[in-house]
């Protein structure tokens, strides 16, 4: 097989993320891929250990999103010890977990998915950048995102201990409670969030609802799969980010499947590929049957865009209206336009913000009860949440004393890997042909899954295999044509 | 004045911890005008690190052939490319927080140590890569030094 093209950056600050490109004796596209997270070194890593270690080691594995792998461990902590957290502590929980949302969408919406999102997919590439979004939703904006991010990381580090990894999550509870004084600061966070929120809205509405080319761009057929489509819902079928059962639904929206978290190896299966180390989750009771649309394949997404198709309504007032609206405006339910990913975090943004208000408002929140002590002896245990790129699964088992014999992890983005290559095969088709490339194809492959917000994590430095340094394109035989090095 | 020195990297994941290790190494040896921080973050999240300060000296890893070799890397020269401008890059973060009125490094230097393809999980920086830390730490003083945080040479090795 001829060699591939790789694009990869180098150092974490330039960021994460890597595409590789097979191609055709002819030059064109045999298979393009977005190069996913490997866990297995993590997951080798805890067995061995004290499960309650697992929270602020698993939370190690991504410097972007450590509060949704602290919380999916704390989860699976609580089933593995079979204890049930008292009420507070669960709100206290959820309550963190929502800021947490609320601080990662928003550094997404403006800054990282801005560039398609509010600079436009169709503007030029020389200004989808930061002072792109800057230039267009005007010069207040990086104030506005970074004082709230920094009200709500207050929060998280005085509540989760340490705001990069957290150590508040224990079995049957958190380590500390909300008291009457961080109650009051807390709930001015909660309004100046309600009113970032509304901001967000706001802006959403005047850069991209009022420009009939944006609606136009996220629903052509070059970013759209008709897959199924998995989130966390309540018992009343509404979206949650903390706590319910995992949802899915087909190409149609029908509920196919809905089940507890700890049964979820009866329907998740994971496919490998010859090309690839990286495993494919797929449905199992539908099957693997490449990566193709449709009801009868097994690929499924999850993220923002499929939690809005995988529920049937929002908890909070206002998120409500929205969803209701977005679906008006996509053409009805479910929406597969893997750019409106944007535009469903911005209904999250609105819900994680009423969500932390009702929380922080809500009296049983000073309750100083928030540990329930585990008694019964450990065994298996398995913490579902929703991370700001999907469902997480954290799946440990233990012998009697505690210590961990195996570890099992599906993040978010692992769940996608089928669908983001699914989309990234379909950008780089339509822009490679005969071996020859230019830098565009680095932004039209980017945008294919930027809108996953797939993760980079930290933990992709420790891939086995080579990472070139560079993007190299090469013909059938081998010969370099083409190449963009990328050396600091 | 402030300086801050930054090291960057995950402190469960060998090589990667290198610029951990070097920060942690620089504790309490530089002064009350230079501030030591440490962070798992990258790319834009890098905004909220090193706001507030005058100065700063970023330590980080960076794969290369030559494991323990130190070079510093350019901060104009790392420029978003592709898929890279999603994890926007460092001089972007930094126009960000310009943007929104925030005190930035006006002066930013980055060390970065080579480290291998391979990490073990859970093990500590190799023999070879953690043999750069004294070179980091020279490298770092000089800086501050230049930069006039610290007093004078013989001052820091008194």
């Amino acid at each position: 097989m001829p060699e591939p093209v790789v694009i990869n950056p180098i150092t974490r600050l330039e960021g994460h993320g890597k595409v590789t490109i097979f191609l055709t004796d002819e030059g064109e596209v045999s298979r393009a891929y977005f190069q996913v997270p490997e866990l297995r070194g993590f997951e080798n890593f805890l067995v061995g250990r004290q499960a309650e270690d697992a929270p602020q080691i698993t939370s190690r594995i991504c410097g972007v999103c450590p509060t949704a792998h602290h919380t999916a461990a704390t989860k699976a902590l609580d089933d593995l010890y079979k204890v049930d957290p008292p009420m507070t502590a669960k709100m206290i929980r959820e309550m963190l977990y929502s800021v947490f949302m609320l601080e990662d969408h928003a550094l997404h919406l403006f800054f990282l998915g801005g560039p398609d999102f509010i600079v436009g997919p169709t503007a030029p590439k020389a200004s989808r950048n930061v002072l792109g979004v800057i230039q267009k939703a005007g010069l207040d904006i990086g104030k506005r995102v970074i004082a709230m991010r920094k009200d709500l990381r207050a929060i998280l580090t005085e509540l989760g201990g340490k705001v990069i990894h957290p150590v508040y999550g224990l079995p049957g509870g958190v380590a500390k409670p909300v008291t009457a004084d961080m109650q009051t600061r807390y709930q001015e966070v909660a309004g100046r969030a309600l009113k970032f929120a509304a901001f967000c809205e706001k802006l959403f509405e005047d850069v991209v609802l009022g420009n009939p080319d944006y609606v136009k761009a996220i629903t052509s057929d070059a970013y759209t799969h008709r897959t199924h489509y998995m989130g966390l819902v309540d018992a009343g079928m509404r979206e949650n980010f903390y706590e319910g059962q995992i949802r899915v639904v087909d190409p149609s929206g029908r509920e196919i499947a809905r089940f507890p978290g700890s049964q979820y190896l009866e329907h998740i299966a994971e496919h490998a590929e010859p090309w690839t180390y990286v495993k494919f989750p797929f449905l199992k009771k539908i099957g693997w049957k490449g990566f193709v649309d449709g009801a009868d394949s097994g690929v499924y997404s999850v993220a923002p865009l499929a939690r809005l198709n995988a529920c049937d309504d929002m908890s909070t007032p206002r998120a409500a209206e929205l969803y209701e609206k977005y679906f008006e405006t996509l053409g009805g339910k479910p929406v597969h336009h893997t750019l409106a990913n944007h535009w469903a975090r911005v209904i999250e943004i609105v819900y994680a913000a009423e969500r932390f208000q009702q929380l922080i408002f809500d009296r049983q929140i000073t309750d100083p009860n928030v540990r329930t002590l585990p008694t019964e002896t450990p065994a298996e245990g398995v913490g579902v949440v929703e991370a700001p790129r999907g469902v997480l699964i954290h799946h440990y088992k233990s012998d009697d004393r505690g210590i961990l014999t195996s570890a099992h992890l599906i993040v978010a983005t692992q769940h996608n890997a089928a669908r983001i290559a699914m989309s990234v095969d379909k950008a780089a088709r339509s822009v490679i042909h005969g071996g020859v490339v230019d830098d565009g194809i680095l932004n039209q492959v980017e945008m294919a899954f930027r809108a996953y917000d797939p993760c980079h994590a930290c933990a992709t430095h420790s891939m086995p295999g080579h990472m070139p340094l560079w993007v190299k394109i090469l013909d059938s035989g081998g010969e370099l044509v083409q190449e963009f090095r990328r050396d600091g | 004045m402030t300086l801050l020195v930054l090291g960057l990297g995950n402190d469960l994941l060998g090589d990667d911890g290198i610029g951990l290790l070097a920060a942690a190494s620089l504790e309490g040896h530089l002064g009350s005008r230079v501030e030591i921080a440490r962070s798992g973050r990258s790319g834009l999240y890098l905004v909220e690190e090193l706001e507030g300060y005058d100065d700063a000296i970023i330590l980080d890893s960076v794969l290369g052939e030559q494991p323990g070799r130190v070079r510093e890397l350019p901060a104009a020269a790392l420029r978003p490319l592709g898929p890279s401008a999603h994890y926007a890059g460092l001089p972007e973060a930094l126009a960000l927080a310009r943007s929104a009125g925030l005190r930035v490094p006006g002066r930013l230097r980055i060390f970065a140590v080579e480290i291998g393809v391979v990490q073990t999980i859970g093990s500590t920086p190799s023999l070879a890569v953690r043999s750069a830390v004294d070179g980091l730490v020279a490298l770092v003083k000089e800086t501050a030094s230049a930069w006039g945080y610290l007093p004078t040479r013989e001052a820091i090795h008194a």
